[in-house]
């Protein structure tokens, strides 16, 4: 799933492991997480979000090729 | 379950446990696996004879240091697995389940074609599947492991 977690880590100047410590993951999740090998949970994808003070849908971009 | 899993003592329990039980019988109860001389030569002639001369306690040691090695790691582990090392795992164990399976079968049909030896030849499937349980559980607590 695309998504827009690491342009908005960027913003903030935060590292992935930086990242994952304030949102309880790893630094490998959060990095699986921006190259799209794992899709989060909607938890964690909520946590994201509110992190960065956007909404769920800003943060990751639902196409619908990942359906299939 | 995932719940469950995210938690190294799980993990580290489960490994210690079956090892444990595991060690108890090619350590302690090595003259169970072979339990009379088998005629002639071949490959299960020669793997009796391994366990027949101590070759069950060498497997016996080397599954208990690759679990001991897991389990401290494990056990000195701080922080709970994620939901990316929980999914992690969770297909290591699918994928463990499906091989097993596998290895059922192959030795279902090595005991139709062959019925001698059947205790050998368990005991080869049994070595065989638990260290590569075991050294696939090291390498995935070795690579999820972070400070």
């Amino acid at each position: 799933m695309r998504n827009g977690v690491r342009e908005f880590r960027e913003k903030r100047g935060l590292t992935q492991k930086e990242l994952g410590e304030l949102v309880g993951v790893s630094r490998q999740a959060i990095n699986a997480i921006e190259t799209g090998k794992f899709d989060p949970s909607i938890r964690l994808a909520h946590d994201l979000a509110r992190f960065f003070g956007v909404s769920i849908e800003a943060l990751f971009l639902f196409d619908e090729e990942d359906r299939k | 379950m995932r719940r469950i899993l995210r938690s190294p003592a799980t993990n580290a329990a489960g490994i210690g446990i079956f090892t444990a039980f595991y060690a108890w019988i090619f350590l302690g109860r090595g003259a169970m696996l072979t339990p009379g001389p088998r005629p002639g030569g071949g490959f299960w002639a020669s793997w009796s004879g391994f366990l027949a001369s101590g070759g069950s306690a060498v497997i016996a040691w080397a599954l208990i240091a690759v679990a001991a090695l897991t389990v401290a790691m494990l056990l000195t582990r701080r922080r709970p697995y994620d939901e990316y090392h929980t999914a992690h795992l969770v297909q290591c164990l699918a994928v463990a389940a499906v091989l097993t399976l596998a290895c059922i079968a192959a030795f279902f049909w090595m005991i139709l074609v062959d019925p001698a030896a059947v205790v050998e030849k368990f005991a080869l499937f049994i070595a065989v599947h638990w260290a590569t349980v075991a050294l696939a559980d090291l390498a995935y607590v070795v690579a999820c492991r972070w400070k």
